[in-house]
């Protein structure tokens, strides 16, 4: 194969990727590894690094979009990700003492669960109930905007969902994959934000832990610019549509590929587990 | 800078600035790696290599002065890293932005949460963490 061929095929895959990462919130990191590994015979190594610049690479293209239309909670993810990071350094040191096929095992099991959960919408807040007051301390309300105009809205149970995101930083950190998962379960189902504002939300933090995590690769020799910048080109131009397309998506059909996706990474986390590769 | 009267706060939102700052930064990554990658298959229109074989990046290609170094002396994989690092930077300085509106802003929980994750971030992209 010849190298503009080989670069052609990873920037066209990473586009695929960079368009459902902008959707899902998830990064996209989850298919560019199956791309990279069983399709084009691309060493795990090499597509690790590869995977983590194509999350950067997703938070960064969409964010300005969805930064500016109003989607994501600024306040919210600069709370979030301070436990989000805090826990992927709790990860690293941990990562040293723990079976990592076993929580791969188990996580995929959990992702599983997700993914036949999320589809449905979690139930709403009951009218007339007391606002959370740390969300209301930190002026954490926001609307976002609907096909009506905005829509206002107040996260809920603030501290649980920050106990979750620091149990998320250690997971990525241990497993390579799923922050983006939980990040967005914490805010869909415990601080039952609006979807979309989740999913946006949790695609302007994943391009933090990612960048700290790349660099690390990049330091050790494990990115190869042949490989990652199709990668992170074609992730760009990919979330740069999902960013147009997910104003228009109705949030049930988005919530279905969310589901599809989470299934899919958890299925990769099981056989991940199991000694795989995939 | 300008200033809301009736509020007395600044009339820009974080929102804004904060999407203009991802967006330069995007943009000057793509620049860059669309040069370095055009550069490159000039000179390698050729079979690629096997990535199937794991070989760790030359030093002069890790960090970001031995690939600025590097680029500098007309090295286009080197040239396409610069454009990889720019990206990475982005977080960083989009992190960095938000610490200094939210400064502005007197919203002090908010700078220091975003301090907070500075110093995390700056752990991995010194190179300390290996």
């Amino acid at each position: 194969m010849t190298a503009l061929t080989f670069m052609i095929l990873v920037f066209g895959g990473s586009i695929a990727a960079g368009v459902l990462g902008a959707l899902t919130g998830l990064g996209g990191g989850v298919i560019i590894i199956p791309l990279l590994v069983l399709l084009l015979g691309v060493d795990l190594r090499y597509a690790i690094g590869a995977s983590l610049l194509a999350v950067v690479a997703t938070s960064c293209g969409s964010a300005a979009a969805f930064v500016r239309v109003g989607f994501t909670n600024v306040r919210v993810a600069v709370v979030l990700e301070v436990l989000a990071a805090a826990g992927a350094v709790a990860g690293a040191i941990l990562a040293q003492y723990t079976p990592n096929a076993v929580i791969a095992a188990v996580f995929g099991g959990v992702l599983l669960y997700t993914a036949a959960t999320t589809w449905r919408p979690p139930k709403p807040i009951e009218a007339g109930a007391a606002p959370d007051p740390l969300a209301m301390r930190l002026n954490l309300g926001g609307a976002y905007p609907g096909s009506h105009g905005p829509v206002p809205y107040m996260p809920g149970r603030v501290p649980q969902a920050m106990g979750v995101m620091f149990g998320a930083g250690v997971l990525s950190a241990l497993v390579g994959i799923g922050s983006g998962i939980v990040k967005v379960f914490a805010m869909d189902r415990l601080m039952r934000l609006p979807f979309k504002v989740s999913t946006t939300t949790s695609n302007f933090m994943i391009g933090v832990t990612a960048a700290a995590s790349v660099a690390v690769y990049m330091h050790r020799g494990l990115v190869v610019p042949e490989v990652c910048v199709p990668v992170a080109m074609g992730a760009l131009l990919g979330s740069f549509i999902g960013a147009r397309v997910l104003p228009k998506v109705r949030t049930n059909v988005l919530r279905m590929i969310f589901a599809g996706v989470v299934a899919f990474a958890g299925v990769q986390m099981i056989i991940k587990g199991a000694g795989g590769v995939l | 800078m300008k200033i809301n009267e009736e509020a007395g706060k600044p009339r820009w939102t974080i929102e804004e600035r904060l999407s203009r700052v991802i967006a330069a930064g995007v943009g000057m990554s793509i620049g860059v790696c669309v040069l370095g990658t055009g550069d490159f298959l000039r000179s390698h229109m050729g079979r690629v290599r096997d990535f199937g074989v794991f070989t760790p990046e030359t030093q002069e290609l890790k960090g970001f002065i031995e690939s600025w170094y590097a680029a500098m002396g007309g090295d286009a994989r080197a040239m396409m890293q610069i454009g990889l690092w720019l990206l990475i930077l982005t977080p960083v300085a989009r992190v960095c932005a938000a610490a200094v509106l939210f400064g502005i802003r007197r919203e002090n929980v908010f700078v220091l949460a975003s301090l907070a994750v500075l110093a995390m971030m700056c752990l991995g992209l010194s190179g300390l963490v290996r």
